[in-house]
């Protein structure tokens, strides 16, 4: 509690600073506001807000508002963002503080037509931020996508320090960190698993999303909880303006959505929705193929809501949920699902302070039963991690070179890690439930954003987060034994409700520093410590949506990261080209590996099968970006390396983490050829994944098994992935009368039919244990073309 | 059941999901001595058996390892015997039919030396249970459909369900099932089916009774059992740490059918311990008590 107080203090402390890195001009006054899309009347995100000829400038926050603070006097204000046409305005300043809003057009039609420059479509170059990969859902929609359907997670892999495992496989690996150190925050609610039908589509209706943003380093200190990247998900707010239909239809699943008014520039809403109806379509060709599989059952859905209320000037109020679920069956049945709730309160309390708040429930749900057909048989599992939170977040813009951000946040998580019955075939059920399990995480945090002088600014913070792990529950004692064997239980301690079990807490300092070295190139520097305290426990080749999430323990200790990242960034040709060049070094501790044949599943002493060393990650990021013209699209190349080395396994030595990919390159090129067609294609090619091959047999009992005498973990790497795509679309001619809007949308994933290795395994050949093999697992084995018509209006 | 979850899914989006057998290069393995002792309580031939490893792709059975000596201590009575070379590999006892080398409860100690190495492994021998009822579900065909006893005019295929009762109590029971068809052990990989009590893992808690067992190996339909056919099942029991080891050997030898749930390649564990000398044993020594059924499929 001491702790907490001080840390408050060291809070509240720069409210009393005032002057802090500005000229503290008494009459310093603000012009602040919101910047809107004039067509729907979208809040706007990153809009550069700045005083013609000078450095004066600010970005609009995640809930489109500014404040710029400047002398009294006449003044010139620019706002740009790209895509849109720039607005200029004159303002006087005199005593009190004005409120302007904005509404930007789009740069409509922009096709063919020479774009007009604006200024600050620069914020690559001159913000202090880096690391930092923005897309925008115009962008991401061109990628030529699998099965014709626009994804954002997809669309990610093609940023450079980004890799998956393959088709196949739930999550991202961001700058060599494992998928769970990545938070996905949905309207600022955590989701646990962003993927439908095990990652080949995640979870987010492009047509509900307004903006995505990767934080991969120079992670600001309001971010925190997990290692490696924060991947910030905005949801539309609805076109405040008229009601608008937007809706696809695909091949494997359709979207609709409805946006609009409630009340006129009050209150608007959207609501999106998707399902498969694959199953529908493939059912009759399965059940001639596999009759067993008569039963199938294969769908997934989600649903998207937004709804928000501008109270009045000083107040407004969203609240957003998702629901979403996949489930497939057939004799067996596997489910899993996130539904999340955010409400989120802004408030101004001044033209300077600005307030939210977000509230948020998240829970994330996950089963497996199987019932033995003709017999009572039966086997059902579910499993869920119910998270409610609240985190005040407040922005104060103290004068024109000084931003700062403060607040805290606390999380309660429930765990319920398995709800678990067996039916016997006479009919009697075993539950063999493990107990739930309880934490509460809590932060505080601070940072400043400084403008040095003309060409330098810095942002410095720091988060001190705590974790307790708490009863009712118990505490599992171990013994010690050597490394890489099971450990043996000593003691079991209850604990009753509320009380800490194991309580952790880490300062985790933030810096962030930039420097122009000309008008359009500049130098970037940052550290950042996180620290994570859930985890996903999982010893399979890729992770699945079945793994499961543990908190911090006695016997499991949180993890800490420690990056170092510098850049180079430079525009070409009036900002046509982007170009950036970027290096990083992590430190990890705690990293989480596994005994050899480790048990988790419904295992509730897992902890004695977990083991925890260090780790270390570095990379070198190549990325270049043509934003206009007839074709533009970007090239991405990544080198970088991950390692672990835990006691107890190979030798140990250092050894490559099973996402350890060298090589990564991703181009993505759009020509458009006049204002109906336009064409995409895109390249990947990627290191294979690291495997440990057996370098010799032996036989037991007649069995033919694999041994490895060298004993080193992920000693070969599977066959590189790489693919190419295209996609053409067609926009059909608008009808000035109607508002309808319609394109066809045609593609081909996998255009020269690579079949790229999931896992390679090896094994005996069947009915000969002497002849031994390696088989290569290929999930996408073929070309797959797809048309999908969207529409609008 | 899980295992084809990416199949189906993959299936289901019509991506053809496939797998290829493909050409990687590994180096040779350094030499070790694979000891593998299975023994029972019956009168027949019981048998050690060392061989070294072979080369992962080299197509050859693994090479035996001559010149050993074997032996084991009854721990418990601290009687010795000693196992006689065949030549080839097989270091062989055979007790015959009088004899009390195997008894309940007793613990035992593998001993081997070979060429100033010495290794030791222990295990106890735990009691098993009695299978109580072998059945026939009869079909035909790849899907299993039951046909009519009426309709002759296709071979029937015999899949056999086994009933046995597990001992309820605080006390743990593991076993291995075995099947044979004519005296012909069903040796798959997937037909390797071990149990602890009634249930197929160590999470179960409680002495939960689930006596009928569904014999999975022969779903593939190869190697069918027939009319006339003799179907045996021995329940040998195992050790709760060859229990482990067994699962482990499955799961390696099956990690290809587990598509998406795969877990990296991983090394079995041994109990062999190695007392002198530089050449590195592993394997597994488990004895038991064995029981067995045979049914004429009618």
């Amino acid at each position: 509690m001491k702790k907490l107080v001080i840390i408050l203090i060291i809070i509240l402390s720069p409210l009393f600073w005032r002057g802090a890195g500005g000229e503290a001009f008494a009459q310093q006054r603000s012009v602040s506001g919101y910047v809107k899309d004039a067509k729907n009347g979208e809040m706007l995100i990153g809009v550069s807000v700045y005083e013609k000829g000078t450095t004066n400038g600010v970005n609009t926050n995640a809930y489109g508002f500014y404040s710029l603070v400047l002398p009294a006097g006449k003044h010139t204000i620019m706002v740009s963002y790209l895509g849109y046409a720039t607005q200029s305005m004159d303002i006087e300043l005199n005593d009190k503080g004005i409120t302007k809003n904005f509404e930007l057009a789009d740069e409509a039609n922009s096709l063919n037509e020479v774009v007009v420059s604006s200024e600050r479509e620069d914020h690559n170059v001159k913000s202090v931020e880096m690391s930092v990969a923005k897309l925008d859902i115009k962008q991401i929609s061109r990628i030529p996508a699998l099965l014709g359907e626009v994804d954002i997670i997809r669309a990610i892999q093609l940023l450079p320090g980004v890799t998956t495992m393959g088709e196949g496989s739930s999550g991202v690996n961001v700058r060599g960190g494992n998928i769970d150190q990545n938070l996905i925050l949905l309207d600022e609610a955590p989701v646990y698993n962003a993927s439908h039908l095990f990652g080949f589509f995640s979870i987010f209706n492009p047509d509900a999303v307004k903006d995505v943003k990767l934080i991969k380093g120079g992670i600001p200190s309001q971010y925190g909880g997990r290692l490696s990247a924060i991947l910030d998900i905005r949801m539309k707010e609805g076109n405040s303006k008229n009601l608008q239909i937007t809706g696809g239809i695909g091949t494997i699943f359709s979207r609709l959505s409805i946006e609009g008014p409630l009340i006129k520039n009050k209150m608007s809403f959207i609501v999106a929705a998707r399902r498969s109806y694959i199953d529908i379509l493939a059912k009759p060709i399965l059940k001639k193929k596999e009759p067993q599989l008569g039963d199938l059952v294969f769908y997934f859905y989600d649903l998207t809501a937004k709804l928000n209320y501008r109270v009045n000037e000083k107040n407004n109020l969203f609240l957003s949920g998702y629901l979403g679920q996949d489930k497939f069956g057939a004799g067996f049945s596997f489910k899993y699902g996130n539904a999340t709730t955010s409400l989120r309160w802004n408030h101004l309390f001044n033209d300077k302070l600005f307030l939210n708040t977000t509230a948020f429930y998240s829970n994330y749900n996950y089963g497996l039963g199987f019932t033995n057909g003709g017999t009572n048989q039966s086997f059902n599992w579910t499993s869920n991690i119910i998270n409610y939170s609240v985190k005040p977040d407040f922005t104060y813009y103290l004068n024109n070179k000084n931003t700062m951000h403060f607040g805290g946040q606390g999380i309660m998580l429930q765990f319920e890690p398995g709800q678990a019955i067996v039916t016997a075939s006479d009919g009697t059920t075993t539950n063999i439930s493990e107990a739930n399990k309880y934490g509460l995480e809590s932060a505080l945090y601070i940072d400043d954003e400084i403008k040095i002088n003309s060409r330098s600014n810095i942002q410095f913070g720091i988060r001190y987060s705590l974790f307790d792990y708490m009863g009712p529950g118990n505490r599992y004692d171990y013994y010690d034994t050597i490394p890489n064997n099971a450990k043996r239980i000593k003691d079991t301690v209850a604990f009753s409700s509320g009380k800490s079990i194991a309580h952790y807490g880490n300062w985790e300092p933030r810096l962030s520093y930039k420097l122009d070295l000309t008008d359009n190139s500049s130098f970037k520097a940052s550290y950042n410590r996180t620290a994570q305290y859930l985890m996903l426990v999982s010893n399979t080749a890729a992770s699945t949506p079945l793994d499961i999430w543990t908190p911090v323990t006695n016997n499991i200790k949180p993890q800490i990261a420690d990056q170092v990242a510098a850049g180079y960034f430079k525009n070409l040709h009036e900002n046509m080209f982007e170009s950036s060049v970027e290096v990083y070094y992590k430190n990890l501790q705690n990293q989480l590996d596994y005994i050899d044949n480790a048990n988790l599943l419904l295992n509730k002493y897992y902890e004695s099968q977990l083991l925890q060393g260090k780790g270390k990650a570095y990379g070198a990021e190549f990325y270049f970006k043509k934003t206009k013209g007839k074709l533009n699209g970007w090239v991405s190349y990544t080198y970088s390396r991950t390692l672990r080395q835990i006691n107890g396994l190979s030798n140990n030595e250092w050894y490559p983490s099973k996402y350890d990919r060298p090589n990564n390159l991703a181009v993505v090129l759009n020509y458009d050829f006049n204002k109906r067609w336009n064409v995409s294609c895109n390249f990947v090619y990627i290191s294979g994944t690291p495997n440990t091959f057996p370098d010799s047999k032996i036989q037991i009992q007649g069995y033919t098994v694999n041994y490895n005498t060298s004993n080193m973990r992920n000693n070969f790497r599977n066959p590189a992935y790489n693919r190419l795509d295209f996609s053409a679309t067609y926009n059909f001619k608008k009808n000035d009368k109607r508002r309808w809007q319609s394109s066809i949308v045609f593609s081909v994933y996998n255009a020269y039919d690579r079949k790229n290795a999931f896992a390679v395994y090896f094994q005996a050949v069947p009915n000969n244990a002497n002849q031994t093999q390696a088989v290569k697992y290929t999930v996408v084995g073929t070309v797959i073309p797809a048309v999908t018509y969207n529409f609008k209006f | 059941m899980k295992k084809h979850f990416l199949f189906l899914v993959s299936c289901i989006l019509l991506l053809n999901s496939c797998t290829s057998v493909i050409q990687v290069t590994v180096p040779n393995g350094s030499q070790l001595v694979v000891v593998d002792a299975f023994m029972d309580n019956s009168p027949n031939p019981q048998i050690v058996r060392l061989t070294f490893n072979a080369n992962y792709f080299s197509n050859v059975s693994t090479p035996p390892v001559l010149g050993a000596t074997v032996g084991l201590t009854d721990l418990t009575n601290a009687k010795t015997y000693s196992f006689t070379p065949d030549g080839n590999g097989n270091y062989i006892y055979t007790p015959g039919v009088n004899d009390s080398m195997a008894q309940l409860h007793h613990k035992y100690q593998l001993n081997i030396s070979y060429n100033g190495n010495t290794y030791n492994a222990v295990s106890t021998l735990n009691r098993t249970m009695a299978i109580d009822t072998i059945a026939f579900e009869i079909a035909t065909g790849p899907n299993y459909n039951l046909v009519p006893l009426s309709d002759t005019t296709k071979p029937r295929k015999f899949y056999p369900y086994v009933y046995a009762f597990d001992s309820t109590g605080p006390i743990h029971d593991y076993y291995w099932l075995k099947v044979f068809k004519n005296g012909v052990f069903y040796n798959q990989p997937q037909q390797l089916d071990i149990f602890e009590d009634g249930g197929y893992g160590h999470n179960y808690d409680s002495d939960s009774l689930n006596p009928q067992y569904t014999f999975n190996g022969l779903t593939s339909d190869d190697n069918p059992i027939y009319r006339n056919d003799v179907c045996m099942v021995q329940a040998y029991s195992i050790n709760s740490n060859t229990f482990d080891f067994l699962t482990q050997m499955k799961s390696q030898m099956t990690n290809a059918q587990n598509g998406l749930f795969a877990v990296t390649p991983q090394n079995v564990k041994t109990n062999i311990q190695q007392t002198n000398g530089t050449l590195q044993a592993i394997g597994w020594f488990n004895i038991g008590e064995i029981s067995s059924k045979s049914v004429i499929a009618k």
